[in-house]
């Protein structure tokens, strides 16, 4: 005799295995490579090199770089190197792990990932002049599962989100795994890594195999209309009530002490870099107290700001920009740690 | 609110199902149907509030000239309150759906500059207003209109079917809402619409929405006028003809299964048409609601089968000329639907002309006569899917390029053989829950296929457990359904 559920049994079974399964697929076991493949940005691709660079390259990370793109673009690890070279005579490593797009809790996955693989001797972290409330929609892509389930509830407009899609996920990922076939490659060849010096303030390769050269200038009107547009967006976002405003930055405030506590436990160092937009070159000390930044920031505004032949968009520095960012970077990096790395370098 | 979302699947299906039943066990189930019309309202505010506001003021202009229409009033007078909600409603979904298709060819003709491309569509505006025509005309005809103002409003909004149909009538959804609101639900109900509802969201979220993604590049290719090769034009024609079909059956189940959830049955909409011998068999097995509207409100009008045999083909051909351009304002749409008005009447007039063609039966008929129509179907969905005639003509060109340039993925491929073994092959969703859309009918014990295949065991709701996490797991990038674009 077949057995019978009556309708509030079968409702309630199969709710309890649907949910059964979804937490079985969050537990399965998945490559980690395969994780950091999961994630582009619609023409580039970034994260996948990370983890190469982290877990595949023998070559230490003495300084590790982790923002948006405006790091990415604005802070070249070779000019930095060279610099730094020049004026201490020391080598050093640096390693640009930014990514595009805003957002703290990936910088937290980031650094990490970083500490775990490397433990630089410093990380820097990017601050500008806006804070984003929404985190970074790569986070579901590339934090462990731990990280995501004990994200921040409150005032996180990615909790829900991201972990409704943390089962599908890691159901993706355990079935690459179980193919051995990532988004992009099945394993780590040499032959196609970019290199542990991976630079792209001169040039952007996109996925389609075309790249955009960074050697170009903004015309000055659309640089004026781009900072309208981001004066607009950040008028809005005024707009919270002051009761709840302590609340607005209450994310990255999380994320951010969560990677200080990260480099206390290992012993390492953190600073931040102020990287500006075009027409707003000045460090905004109360974006900065709100988001509870007491390390040494590293303040890149200034006139470069206002130098519209420095500037791609009226958020990237160009080329020339970038080697005048580098140049500046570096110079406070000797100044405030001149001993990082290792004696003897090649000037040139 | 996509059916297949998170926002949808996790948030607002739990909620108005709590709240449903929740009134319905404390007694007050009026209250639980009002519960259900706030809801309905909420899943389509969630879209737009000023197109809600829209949709409110459409169902009360029906509703009040759909009262008139059916009262005591003398004839013409009700003839023109229904005429005048007729109007109104065309016209409504003139102004949002056709004005700019309109205006910009009359613009060309004329060598004027006209353009209203700030109209956005609301969604669902083709339903729920031909939903209501058909109502109107009934009020009419049958002096039989709704007398709650909220029984009509739900009709009208009933969240399963609002947004895509299936086209419900007046007169089939009416006693449906008025037991709901008296009677004790049967709540064997829940778990046939938990099955049927897990079985759409698996073939929208595991069928349809991956073959869209992998073919979607495709189609933008050819609308920008990339050369497809041969093996891209395949891929994407034969990817459109699986993608359609599993993204509307899944939107037809879950339709269904919501419906069942709640205690109301919605007409069947869908039943394996890509195993119709004919293109007349196909039109009674796709979007079934959309051609019995279109007999019943278009073609019955045009004259149906009334001036011999040339006005009974002119009026079928125009009908479902009609059905095609109700799709969308577009030329694509307009030669998508001219090519069926012409493939049903040639079949219509070969009836009447080559009887033997019709008497031609067995294997080998079936076979050639199902190939046939699935090749006409497919080359018609070209122009239905193709951002624009020349990205139609990009793709049917490619079909007989040389191979060149591009290899489809192994898993979609395997995934395209799969969607078409299910479509050609096996038995549909309804026939294998041996759902009856009769509302007066029990669930027969006994289905379609002889002994019914689903029943409330551990094993299906396993199966259904299974359907819904796969469906949950990649339910994260959700793609809008395709008829929620009409």
């Amino acid at each position: 005799m077949e057995r019978r559920l009556s309708p509030a049994a079968f409702a309630v079974s199969a709710l309890v295995m649907t949910l059964s399964l979804l937490g079985a697929a969050v537990v399965a076991p998945q490559n980690d490579y395969y994780r950091w493949q999961e994630l582009d940005h619609g023409t580039t691709r970034k994260a996948d090199w990370i983890y190469e660079r982290l877990h595949f390259d023998a070559e230490p990370i003495d300084v590790a770089l982790i923002g948006t793109s405006r790091t990415g673009g604005g802070l070249s690890g070779p000019d930095i190197e060279a610099a730094y070279c020049a004026a201490t005579g020391r080598r050093i490593r640096v390693a640009n792990l930014s990514i595009p797009e805003t957002g703290r809790n990936i910088h937290y996955v980031i650094a990490k990932e970083a500490m775990r693989a490397k433990r630089p001797a410093l990380t820097v972290i990017e601050l500008n002049e806006i804070e984003a409330r929404r985190q970074h929609r790569g986070f579901v892509a590339l934090a462990d599962v731990e990280d995501i389930v004990t994200a921040p509830i409150i005032a996180n407009l990615n909790y829900f989100p991201d972990l409704a899609r943390l089962p599908g996920r890691q159901a993706v990922l355990w079935f690459r795994t179980l193919t051995g076939r990532g988004a992009v490659k099945s394993k780590f060849d040499p032959a196609a890594y970019q290199g542990h010096d991976l630079d792209r303030t001169r040039a952007l390769p996109l996925l389609d195999g075309t790249v955009v050269s960074r050697y170009t200038a903004a015309p000055r009107d659309e640089l004026d209309a781009g900072r309208a547009s981001r004066t607009e967006a950040r008028a809005g976002m005024r707009r919270v009530p002051s009761a709840i405003r302590k609340f607005e930055h209450r994310v990255p405030r999380y994320y951010l002490r969560k990677i200080e506590t990260l480099a206390a436990e290992n012993d390492r160092k953190i600073d931040y870099a102020f990287l500006p937009a075009w027409g707003e070159g000045a460090l905004p000390r109360a974006l900065t107290d709100d988001l509870g930044v007491t390390a040494p920031v590293i303040d890149l505004g200034g006139r470069i700001a206002e130098d519209p032949g420095k500037w791609l968009d009226a958020t990237h520095v160009n080329a020339w920009g970038a080697a005048e960012l580098s140049s500046r970077f570096a110079a406070e990096l000797v100044r405030r740690h001149p001993a990082l790395g290792e004696k003897g370098c090649a000037r040139t | 609110m996509v059916f297949s979302a998170y926002p949808f699947l996790l948030v607002f299906l739990p909620l108005t199902l709590v709240g449903f039943y929740a009134l319905r066990a404390a007694g007050r189930r009026r209250m639980s149907v009002n519960f259900l019309l706030a809801a309905s309202f909420v899943f389509y505010g969630a879209w737009s509030l000023p197109h809600l506001a829209l949709l409110i003021a459409s169902i009360l202009a029906n509703y009040c000239c759909g009262r008139y229409a059916a009262s005591s009033a003398p004839k013409e007078r009700r003839r023109l309150a229904m005429l005048a909600g007729v109007v109104g409603n065309l016209g409504l979904v003139f102004w949002f759906k056709y004005l700019d298709f309109a205006g910009s060819n009359l613009a060309a003709l004329a060598g004027a500059d006209w353009t209203f491309r700030n109209i956005v569509l609301p969604l669902g505006i083709s339903f729920f207003t031909f939903q209501q025509i058909a109502y109107l005309v009934d009020c009419y005809r049958t002096r039989d209109g709704e007398r709650r103002f909220r029984d009509y409003a739900l009709f009208v909004t009933f969240f399963p079917q609002l947004i895509a149909g299936p086209i419900v009538h007046h007169r089939y959804a009416r006693p449906q809402f008025a037991a709901l609101a008296s009677e004790r639900l049967n709540a064997d109900w829940i778990p046939y619409g938990l099955m049927i509802f897990a079985m759409g969201l698996a073939k929208k979220t595991l069928i349809a929405d991956p073959i869209a993604r992998a073919i979607d590049p495709l189609w933008a290719a050819a609308a920008t006028g990339d050369p497809l090769g041969a093996a891209a034009a395949w891929t994407a024609m034969v990817g459109y003809t699986l993608q359609i079909y599993f993204d509307f059956s899944g939107y037809c189940d879950m339709a269904i299964g919501l419906g069942l959830m709640v205690g109301v049955r919605l007409p069947v909409n869908f039943n394996s048409p890509y195993r119709a011998k004919s293109i007349i068999d196909f039109w009674r097995r796709w979007h079934m609601t959309l051609s019995a509207f279109l007999r019943d409100y278009v073609y019955i009008p045009l004259g149906g089968n009334k001036g011999g045999a040339f006005f009974r083909l002119r009026n079928i051909f125009l009908t479902m000329l009609i059905g095609g351009v109700w799709h969308g304002a577009a030329w694509t749409f307009v030669i998508w639907g001219a090519i069926h008005a012409s493939l049903i009447t040639l079949n219509h007039a070969a009836r009447l002309w080559l009887p033997e063609l019709d008497r031609w039966r067995g294997p080998a008929a079936d076979a050639v006569k199902r190939a046939a129509l699935l090749g006409a179907v497919m080359i018609a969905w070209v122009y239905f899917r193709a951002d624009g005639v020349s990205a139609a003509h990009a793709v049917l060109r490619g079909l007989i390029a040389p191979a060149a340039g591009y290899a489809p993925d192994p898993y979609v491929l395997a995934l395209m053989a799969f969607g078409a073994a299910l479509a050609l092959f096996a038995p549909n969703s309804l026939e294998v829950a041996g759902y009856v859309e009769a509302p007066e009918r029990p669930i027969p014990r006994e289905g379609a296929h002889g002994a019914r295949m689903l029943r409330p065991t551990p094993m299906a709701a396993a199966a259904t457990a299974i359907l819904l996490a796969a469906g949950l797991a990649v339910a994260w990038r959700p793609a809008v359904f395709i008829y929620f674009n009409f």
